[in-house]
């Protein structure tokens, strides 16, 4: 519990490192769903529950690889989409947002204590927060509360 | 009759009145050698009786036999023919905007990876220069993730770095060059092949080989009377064995089923195999069997099978891309590669070509113009010992031993895995060629008329851990003894950040923090005494603790580990990584601990990477042969020490290239930029550099194998080495993880307000300078002989080793 405690701390203030536009597009490939606020309309609006690993504005090459990674993820390849990821990081090894992602799938794979180190990590690199903060946390309490209650906490 | 033989089948067959009378004339039988001769009809009945009982028990045997031999060539030429060594591949060349490369590199890699240049770019695997522009033409691959296919790409250059990408036109964010081959794990008969179906044979090289092997190939079923009458004849008429009658289904046979025995009953095997084999498969099955199986050649250990891995091999091609006459050499080289060896033999390789050619020609499977053509041309074989086709002993048996810990030895050895790995060729060229060059001028400098030294090196990358070039031994391509990973060598002073860090994160000591070199004596238990001296022989008195680690004071050091305690430090090895028993004796604060270079750098790798503890890593992704993922590794570690703590320790390491033993590097790169420490064992006897930038991480060692002393410190021994690897490499000056508070101090090592007559500034932990700044006047009130007390009340008084001595 602990740390799950301490991931969702990290997890918080990593949000900050991942360069997700305000207004996030709904993707309908993606069936859940729930509310968020737009910082700038400040109305409701679709959004997806579960990072989408493609979502940012990054290097072209690390934005290849995070897309590559999301549609292995959406295949239900997390392996596969670990590798994609791992590429993303070696061509910008000190991309914090990178390093969010994969402590996400590690978390999705079970992985807790790898993820809690990967956002260590992370952490190190963040350098500065953005205007996707708050979506991005909101994003995480969610998952959090339902990988919780699935666990039975 | 009058006959005393027992009844035999044909007579039990007889009615049993007939019996019962044999039986009663058996009773009044005259002597045996009478009966035989006046009966000559039954001593004929009697032998063919006995013909008869051995032609049925002979029929029996040969069909036992045959039903084994049947059994065994369906068995093994049913399914997967070929036990198939793991692949091996190096880390893809990833191009995309920003890189820095060099155009050197990108061609290097590219010749590495058999890529022609041309003038014309169209087809698969060559590249070539248009204007600024490079132009490649990317092969078709089965990466680990996907396939891709061949694509010509465009990529332009600024600054050393690639500006633009794009393919077909389109611009491109990322665009690997497929990975090169650096070994196989091989079974014990070291056999290496690439398969290939018939459909991608070019019906000249099929022709070619019937033609010239078998030409009734098509019209007989297994063995060839006509073909062992016609050998004969020619063997008699030239008195010696010039011509073979076997077909090729029997070559085949031979190769694949048995031995090189030369017995009759061998070939009697083989000749009832083979018409076995061509009663179950089709000729186009045998023949593409033939194809993949036929031995070609010899490249080190390694035994070239298949004219697939063969037309690689030999002239660095697909096959589908020979001409008539690299496809007759191929095929002339069939009947003996050893001694129509192109790359040895270039004139008998080119008769035989020839002769080829004059046979295709004849069968009109060619025009007598392309005949002509063909046979003009030059024998151009790659070069055999080119870096597309060697292998790299010292990181394939770390690949092996790493993969060993999740899979079986036989399966890496027989099902044709495909292994990628981090291994950077860049890299591992400029890391062999330092190893082999330094080392030889290090032997010329001491006056050594043989080979005497040896060396071992391992790169990694700094954030990843990827191992992206290892060498075990001055001769790289030497599969035995892998100093890299399994000699187990004093550290010397690279022990000592260890013990600077502990100091560090006890939070009592900064670098600032006064220490004593001055003569140090520790009693063992045995009652021996431990006084370990500095190199120069000198006491260097007070000093500052940066200063004692950067020019790598053995004194200081050990007090300083003696009061931080041995434990605290054994504990910091651990947690760095350290994977082994450290007994807790005073020695290790000065390296008397032994480790292989790979353990090094997995100690070092937790100070270049922050603070981040990871295990080397050389495998990026493991699939079956037909490209089913069954692993695929991403970055892993734990937080060992904070990154700020590991940014202050970095400082000292940096002061090492500052102004301590690795001083020469600031000249050579222009940078101090460099994190970095030499290490050299009691009697010189090893010598090594452990050193990073912003990228990599090196770690260097120099020794002999039978650890005698060598007249080279870690500074003049390893460092160069270290410093050829960075210079091809090119080196990235280090960024801070963290930033540090920094204050200049006083001669006491206190910090002080700026301008108040500080004397160097330093870093300090965020937050540990609180309050501890002193003022212009009380820097003023300070005098000399207070240091002794500064350094007291710092440290929290005195420990019990002060007590001690």
């Amino acid at each position: 519990m602990v740390r799950l405690v301490v991931l969702v701390l990290f997890i918080s203030i990593l949000t900050a490192c991942s360069s997700v536009p305000s207004g996030v597009k709904h993707d309908p490939k993606n069936q859940q769903s729930y509310e968020v606020q737009n910082k700038d309309s400040h109305k409701l609006i679709q959004q997806d529950d579960i990072l989408r690993l493609d979502e940012g504005k990054h290097h072209p090459a690390v934005q290849v690889l995070l897309t590559q990674a999301e549609d292995a993820r959406q295949q239900g390849l997390p392996l596969q989409a670990l590798s994609y990821i791992d590429r993303a990081r070696q061509i910008q090894p000190r991309n914090s947002a990178i390093f969010y992602r994969q402590a996400w799938l590690n978390y999705q794979l079970g992985e807790l204590q790898q993820a809690q180190q990967l956002l260590q990590r992370a952490r190190l690199f963040l350098r500065s927060s953005n205007d996707s903060y708050e979506i991005l946390q909101r994003r995480i309490k969610t998952l959090q509360k339902k990988i919780d209650a699935k666990r039975g906490y | 009759m009058t006959t005393a033989k027992k009844p035999t089948r044909a007579s039990k067959s007889s009615t049993k009145k007939s019996a019962t009378s044999k039986k009663t004339v058996a009773k009044k039988k005259p002597p045996k050698s009478a009966s035989s001769k006046s009966n000559p009809r039954t001593w004929k009945q009697r032998c063919w009786s006995w013909c008869w009982r051995l032609s049925i028990l002979f029929i029996l045997v040969l069909g036992t036999w045959l039903v084994y031999l049947d059994a065994q060539v369906r068995s093994q030429f049913d399914g997967n023919k070929w036990t198939l060594p793991a692949k091996v591949y190096a880390r893809p060349l990833s191009l995309y905007p920003g890189l820095l490369l060099s155009a050197e590199q990108l061609k290097s890699e590219l010749l590495w990876n058999d890529y022609k240049a041309v003038s014309h770019v169209v087809t698969p695997g060559t590249y070539g220069r248009d204007g600024q522009d490079w132009i490649i033409y990317r092969r078709a691959f089965s990466f680990a993730d996907r396939n891709e296919a061949a694509v010509k790409v465009r990529l332009s250059f600024s600054a050393g770095r690639i500006a633009e990408l794009s393919v077909a036109g389109k611009t491109e964010g990322l665009v690997r060059i497929e990975p090169q081959y650096i070994g196989g794990i091989f079974p014990a008969h070291h056999e290496d092949r690439e398969l290939i179906t018939l459909q991608n044979v070019p019906p000249a090289l099929v022709a070619a080989l019937i033609a010239v092997e078998d030409r009734g190939y098509f019209e007989h079923y297994g063995i060839s009377i006509r073909g062992i009458l016609r050998a004969m004849k020619a063997n008699v008429a030239a008195g010696r064995t010039v011509q073979g009658g076997s077909t090729l289904t029997q070559q085949l046979v031979k190769n694949f089923f048995l031995t090189n025995e030369r017995s009759l009953r061998r070939k009697v095997k083989e000749a009832f195999m083979a018409l076995l084999l061509e009663l179950h498969y089709s000729k186009e099955e045998i023949i593409q069997a033939y194809l993949n199986e036929v031995y070609l050649g010899q490249a080190g250990r390694r035994s070239i099978h298949g004219i697939a891995l063969a037309s690689r091999f030999y002239f660095a091609k697909n096959v589908q891309q020979l001409d008539l006459s690299e496809i007759a050499l191929l095929v002339g080289m069939v009947k003996g590669p050893s001694y129509y060896n192109p790359f040895r033999k270039s004139d008998r390789a080119r008769e035989r070509r020839d002769v080829v050619l004059n046979v295709m020609a004849e069968l009109n499977i060619i025009s007598a113009a392309e005949r002509i053509n063909a046979q003009g041309k030059p024998i151009n074989v790659a070069k055999s010992g080119r870096a597309g086709q060697r292998e790299y002993p010292a990181f394939i048996q770390l690949v092996k031993r790493q993969l060993q810990t999740d899979y079986r030895l036989q399966d890496l050895q027989n099902t044709g895995l495909r292994i990628f790995t981090t291994l950077d060729p860049w890299l591992q060229h400029a890391t062999e060629k330092s190893v082999q060059q330094h080392v030889e001028s290090l032997e010329k400098r001491a006056g050594f008329s043989k080979p005497t030294l040896e060396a071992a090196a391992v790169v990694t990358s700094v954030d990843g851990a990827e191992v992206r070039a290892i060498v075990g031994s001055r001769r790289v391509r030497y599969f035995g003894f892998n100093r890299a990973l399994d000699a187990q060598r004093s550290i010397g002073s690279l022990a000592k950040p260890a013990v600077y860090l502990t100091a560090l994160a006890s939070g009592r000591y900064d670098w600032s923090s006064i220490v004593d070199d001055k003569a140090v004596s520790v009693a063992g238990q045995d009652g021996s005494l431990w006084q370990p001296k500095n190199y120069d022989k000198k006491d260097h008195g007070k000093v500052f603790m940066v200063d004692a680690m950067a020019k790598s004071y053995n004194q200081a050091t050990a007090r300083l580990g003696m009061k931080v305690g041995i434990g605290q430090v054994v504990e910091t090895f651990e947690r760095l990584g350290v994977d082994k028993f450290i007994p807790p004796y005073p020695s290790i604060l000065l390296g008397s601990l032994s480790m292989s270079p790979l353990e090094v750098t997995q100690m070092f790798q937790t100070y270049a990477s922050g603070g981040f503890a990871m295990k080397p890593r050389v495998i990026q992704a493991l699939t079956t042969h037909d490209n089913q993922v069954l692993t695929s590794y991403a970055v892993e570690g734990r937080q060992a020490y904070s990154p700020e703590l590991i940014e202050n320790l970095r400082y000292g390491l940096q002061q090492v290239v500052v102004q301590g033993t690795g001083k020469r590097l600031a000249k050579t790169f222009n940078t101090t930029k460099i994190a970095a420490k030499t290490g050299t064992s009691d009697e010189q006897r090893d010598a090594w550099f452990a050193g990073f930038d912003d990228r990599h991480l090196g770690v260097v060692w120099v020794g002999r194998d039978d650890n005698k002393p060598m007249p080279f410190t870690g500074a003049s021994g390893a460092l160069p080495i270290w410093q050829n690897i960075f210079k091809q490499s090119g080196l990235e000056p280090l960024t801070p993880l963290v930033d540090l508070e920094w204050a200049w101090v006083n001669a006491y090592g206190q910090p002080v307000e700026e301008d108040c007559g500080g004397i160097r500034k330093m870093p300090f932990n965020s937050g540990s300078l609180s309050g501890r700044e002193i003022s212009c006047d009380q820097q003023k009130a300070f005098s000399g002989p207070q240091i002794d007390l500064i350094e007291k009340e710092k440290q929290g008084g005195s420990s019990w080793f002060d007590w001690l001595f």
